[in-house]
């Protein structure tokens, strides 16, 4: 009975035989509510519906994370079930209604449910959902115990006896993918080496060419990057399908046999993955221009868009300002060097006593007037403040380079709290444009 | 008459006077009310409802439809006045014209890229990721705005590939409200984009909105099925200020409806892709895939408006070197924005037209008549007290004495000399654009890495100042055009010989030249070599480095030499060209005219200084107040008397104090300077001096506190806490 199912969906014959068993008997009433649950990417809302759909079994089908607020769910799981019942005439009359609490909408479908044949309702992440109330997941598992046809299927990451208030609920787990299956699921659909003409023949000895080299691809991809980039078959696929071109480039070409697959791996690996694997993991939007080191350097300052020069100074001023402590503002800052020597064995003490470095604290709100100090005291040559700074200032803030803290109501208050917004690197990269050392100044 | 007055009445006094008091009359406050409203209904109201509104005003500004003051003590002419409002009307409205025609076009490019990516970006492209476009606008925030309006109407109404939301940070509080938004840009009835869709769609909305949640993305759905090649673009003007959150929740929506609306995500991005990439957790940039879109660089288009606004010989005013020191300085320090450059040349050629009565020239060039009967005889005597007449006629005396008395002493040979020193000075300007040009082009070939570093903008003032050619970038350019190899010295000359320039035909003869010895040599099988190409030596004595040059010399062929020849030739000419050219323009008659080149109103007006100002004013209130009782004299810098105002004397008070100030410290330290000697008699409460003196402290300090200086402290009673330094 489950047999197509199983072929379509592989390493899943048990999840596919326990939703049949539970669902799609005719004569056994379905349980009230059930829950699926596992991680990302292990085929629940798929493996749901295709079951439901083999089976005949009407139901309606609703996405949660498309839902905007709690009363979006509810409104789109009364419509959907109108839908099913009454496909044809209840365009207008049905969708006047708008249950907006777990009890209207369990009210409403009881009127609108007929009393015989089953009906499921599936919530797709339901867990997911944007305006989580305390009583809305418990809430709706027990629509189904009040209308007695109906099954709520609810589909969430993680199970927990606390989550739906109901003791030990029918409930069916999908595990992870390991390797031999991912890569077994992945094969299902490879993608060619050829392009396949339509007057040539897909004959069976490509495909199978094909078969093999996707296979290994998978299996090697998985080795080298399941771990941490490729941790879910979405993502696995992800990565396969943005190097096959890559791979099979070799091949194309002539210059290897589509059985090589080592030199074609070591080729790629040398090739892409060397300069690339960072941008794999922490994965672009844009994938262009990640080529070699000489043409980033060559596309690298002139390129970039700058900011003015003062907004330099001003935010590594307000860097500083929120990285160094206040009181030994008078040692960086101060242009008497007298001042620098006697307190740095001051300094030398308090580095032995434990006390993580101020880097890793995070950025400490600052006074806007201490930031204008820095500044003054940072510039190689002394500025009027005019009208330009403070818009600069602004300027900064709208960009989110630096932010306001404090709930001053207007923003350039002497006395208005801010904070720098943007890393060590950014900023040393800014001051360096500037010929400004930020190190020197910077609190150890 | 003092020079300065007649030139420029009203900047003159501007620079002079230390402060205004702006009263309003009744009648301009009675303006500014329907002015207000006028701004805010003016997207609404109708146009033609508006130019009646404006002519309205220009009847009550002046019978004459427009400010301008009568100059040179009253003798102006009406006739010049306006014809000064006219000049500047049409000069400036021709220079704003082609300015805008370059602002349009610097972000065409970009545009036309969006856009193209907006009409690929399909399923089959990107599957199941929300295409994204990603565009490098640069931090200046400003121009974002433009930006995104001008891609909206490109995608919307010019190439019609769908319907365009463009969201700012204003509008990133909830997701509910995002997608109101979205909803409402997206359904929003438009003219002129599919009005027969429309009115199905309009139809069918009715029908479907009570039904749905105004935030429902399924109402989009909707208007796709009607709509269905229109492609739904959601661009995000400040990513940076968009709460992350609500980008994370509005990218997942996005993305959850991607198989039933054809969304696209376009996001500006001002600062860096790493602060994006940064903000966005993993799992949401995985959703993303697309492209990346920069914008041009504000240096080239800076660089484009400059040459169309400035260098072009169609604006006919052009800006002195203090001027667009000022102007660029400002440009590089603080605003790095092209708009603010168009609006610094505006009021350049604003102030110049309203200030200077003989700006009238400037609106006459053309025919001697005109200016002839424009030119009163208060003009004249203005024109004799210029600085740059007395030159003009010393230089005369010496050849044409008769001529220059008749300079000083006839109106009528007066005026034939202005119209001739006018052709004269657009003639310079002429000829200083094209040998700009020249030069910018022979330094990109040259030294490219110099011609990076300064534009041309940069350039143009050095060489106003006359001093160019003995500047160092100027000896090098020409050091290293000799040496460079002959290919390069080819393209060189092939490049500069085909801009338009009185060197073109000798140019061109030497590129003729340099061709045929080319090729006389390459059938040899060699390149030709100059002396000034010969690599240095490297030996370490003199007489061994002069050995091995002469061996060298001798290798050399006639072509070397005849080629050596031609290079030392055309680069002298070039030099002498540039020296000619590049005069400063102060030896020219009139220069005041043509060279608009005062800098404090610039300075002033777009760099105010409120707050040094206002410590200014409290720190030596006699700056301001200009009585002979308090700061008579710069000696005392910081002296504090009783004489002062009572606010001044609390902010001196102020300065000296620690950041904790005890409030009876305050008051017996400002009792003692506004007292004086009388400060040592004994205390009387019920005296009632001493309450006015009171009075006038809590009075100070509530103004000091009013303007941000102090606040009370909540750490110990009866203290005040120090807010603001001086200076910063």
């Amino acid at each position: 009975m489950t047999g197509p199912l199983e072929s379509r969906f592989p390493c899943r014959e048990r999840q596919i035989n326990d939703l049949a068993a539970l669902l799609c008997q005719d004569d056994i009433p379905a349980p009230p509510v059930l829950v699926l649950y596992g991680t990302e990417a292990t085929g629940k809302s798929t493996i749901a519906k295709a079951v439901l759909d083999e089976f005949e079994v009407p139901y309606a089908y609703v996405s949660c994370k498309e839902c905007v607020t709690a009363r979006h769910v509810f409104e789109k799981a009364y419509t959907s079930c109108d839908a099913l019942i009454a496909p044809s005439n209840g365009e207008d009359k049905g969708r006047q209604v708008r249950p907006d609490s777990v009890n209207a909408l369990a009210g409403q479908l009881q009127k609108l449910i007929p009393s015989s044949g089953k009906i499921v309702l599936v919530l797709d992440a339901v867990d997911k959902q944007r305006e989580m109330t305390p009583t809305m997941l418990s809430g709706l598992a027990r629509i189904g115990e009040v209308i007695k046809n109906l099954t709520v299927i609810m589909i969430v990451t993680v199970s927990s006896t606390r989550l739906l208030n109901i003791s030990e609920p029918p409930s069916i787990h999908f595990p992870a993918y390991n390797k031999e299956e991912c890569v077994k699921i992945l094969s299902l659909n490879p993608k060619s080496i050829f392009e396949v003409d339509e007057e040539d023949e897909y004959s069976e000895e490509m495909e199978q060419e094909d078969r093999w080299l996707w296979a290994q691809c998978c299996s090697a991809v998985w080795d080298i990057m399941g771990k941490y980039a490729a941790r879910n078959l979405n993502a696995l696929k992800d990565v396969v399908d943005e190097l096959w071109p890559s791979l099979i480039q070799p091949i194309v070409d002539n210059e290897y046999g589509t059985r090589d697959f080592p030199k074609l791996f070591n080729r790629l690996k040398n090739e892409k993955l060397r300069n690339s694997e960072e941008s794999y993991v922490s994965m672009q939007i844009t994938r262009a221009p990640v080529n070699t080191a000489t043409d980033a350097t060559s596309l690298g300052p002139n390129r970039a868009h700058d900011l003015p020069y003062f907004s330099k100074y001003l935010l590594c001023a307000a860097y500083l300002a929120s990285f160094n402590t206040a009181r030994y503002d008078t040692r960086y800052f101060s242009k008497l060097a007298e001042s620098t020597g006697k307190r740095k064995r001051v300094a030398k003490r308090r580095n032995t006593s434990r006390q993580l470095n101020r880097k890793h604290l995070g950025p400490r709100p600052f006074q806007l007037e201490r930031m204008l100090a820095i500044f003054q005291a940072i510039l190689p040559s002394s500025v009027l403040s005019s009208v330009d700074i403070g818009s600069q200032i602004a300027t900064l803030s709208s960009l989110r380079l630096i932010r306001k803290v404090s709930n001053v109501a207007s923003a350039t208050d002497a006395s208005s709290k801010w904070r720098v917004n943007v890393g060590y690197e950014y900023v040393k990269v800014v001051g360096r444009s500037v010929k400004f050392d930020l190190e020197t100044h910077l609190e150890e | 008459m003092d020079n300065d007055s007649v030139l420029n009445d009203d900047s003159g006094s501007l620079e002079h006077q230390a402060c205004y008091i702006y009263t309003p009359t009744s009648e301009a406050l009675s303006l500014s009310t329907p002015k207000k409203r006028r701004a805010a209904s003016s997207s609404r109201t109708p146009r033609s409802k508006r130019e009646k509104i404006d002519s309205k005003n220009c009847e009550i500004v002046g019978a004459r439809g427009h400010g301008f003051p009568t100059l040179l003590r009253d003798l102006e002419d009406e006739d010049a006045v306006n014809a000064r409002y006219e000049a500047f009307q049409r000069l400036w409205r021709d220079v704003e014209r082609r300015t805008d025609d370059v602002l349009a076009q610097v972000n065409d490019e970009t545009l036309q890229s969006v856009s193209t990516f907006v009409s690929k970006a399909s399923q089959d492209v990107y599957g199941e990721k929300l295409p994204t476009g990603l565009i490098l606008t640069g931090p200046n925030i400003a121009a974002h705005g433009v930006l995104f309006q001008q891609i909206e109407t490109r995608i919307q109404s010019v190439d019609k590939r769908g319907r365009v939301a463009v969201l700012t940070s204003k509008d990133s509080s909830n997701l509910k409200n995002v997608l109101k938004k979205i909803i409402r840009c997206i359904t929003e009835i438009h003219d002129g984009f599919d009005d027969e869709d429309d009115i199905v769609e309009a139809k069918m909305g009715r029908n479907v909105k009570p039904s749905r949640y105004n935030y429902d993305p399924e109402i989009i759905h909707d208007w796709c099925s009607t709509h269905l090649d229109a492609k739904v673009v959601v661009a995000v003007q400040d990513t940076e200020a968009f709460d992350p959150a609500v980008l994370v929740e509005l990218i997942s929506i996005l993305h959850q409806y991607l198989p039933k609306i054809p969304f696209i995500l376009l996001l500006g991005i001002a600062t860096s892709e790493d602060i994006f990439y940064e903000k966005l957790p993993h799992s949401t940039i995985r959703l993303l895939r697309g492209d990346r879109f920069d914008v041009q660089r504000f240096e080239e288009s800076m660089e484009q408006v400059f040459e169309e606004a400035v260098l072009s010989s169609q604006s006919i005013l052009k800006l002195g070197p203090r001027v667009s020191d000022v102007i660029f300085e400002r440009q590089k320090d603080h605003t790095r924005s092209v708009a603010s450059f168009v609006m610094a040349l505006k009021y350049a050629y604003m102030s110049h037209f309203y200030a200077n009565s003989l700006s009238v020239i400037l609106g006459s060039i053309d025919s001697e008549e005109a200016l002839n009967t424009i030119l009163s005889d208060a003009h004249c005597e203005a024109i004799r007290n210029l600085p740059s007449f007395k030159p003009f006629v010393e230089a005369k005396i010496s050849m044409f004495p008769w001529r220059a008395r008749d300079l000083i002493t006839s109106n009528k040979a007066l005026k034939s000399a202005v119209f001739t020193a006018s052709q004269e000075c657009q003639r310079y300007s002429a000829n200083l654009a094209e040998a700009i040009n020249l030069f910018r082009k022979l330094q990109s070939i040259v030294s490219p890495q110099q011609a990076n570093e300064i534009p041309t903008y940069e350039l143009y003032s050095r060489i106003l100042w006359g001093e160019f050619t003995t500047r160092p970038a100027f000896r090098d350019a020409m050091l290293t055009a000799k040496k460079i190899s002959s290919e390069k010295f080819h393209t060189l000359l092939t490049t500069i010989s085909e801009l338009p320039s009185q060197l073109s035909s000798e140019l061109s003869a030497a590129r003729n030249k340099v061709q045929e010895l080319q090729s006389e040599k390459a059938a040899k099988g060699s390149t030709l070599v100059s002396e000034f190409a010969l690599p240095d030596s490297h030996r370490t004595t003199v007489k061994s480095g002069r050995v091995r040059l002469d061996e060298q010399k001798s290798k050399m062929t006639s072509q070397d030499t005849e080629y050596h020849k031609t290079v030392t030739s055309t680069v002298q000419q070039l030099e002498a060209y540039f020296k000619d050219k590049f005069k400063p323009y102060t030896n020219l008659f009139l220069h005041e005219i043509f060279f608009y080149d005062l800098k404090s109103p610039h300075s002033q007006v777009f760099a105010a200084k409120p707050r040094p100002s206002v410590e200014r004013a409290l720190s030596r209130p006699g700056d301001y107040l200009g009585c002979e009782c308090c700061g008579n004299n710069d000696d005392e810098e910081a002296g504090m008397s009783g004489s002062q105002p009572y606010t001044a004397i609390l902010y001196q008070l102020y300065l000296e104090s620690p950041a904790l100030i005890g409030v009876y410290d305050l008051w017996s330290a400002f009792r003692v300077v506004s007292l004086g000697d009388k400060a040592d008699q004994e205390v009387d409460d019920e005296d009632e001096e001493e309450k006015e003196l009171q009075a006038q402290f809590y009075r100070a300090l509530a103004e000091l506190r009013y303007l941000g200086l102090v606040k009370y402290s909540k750490k110990k009673a009866d203290h005040l806490v120090k807010l603001a330094w001086k200076g910063l």
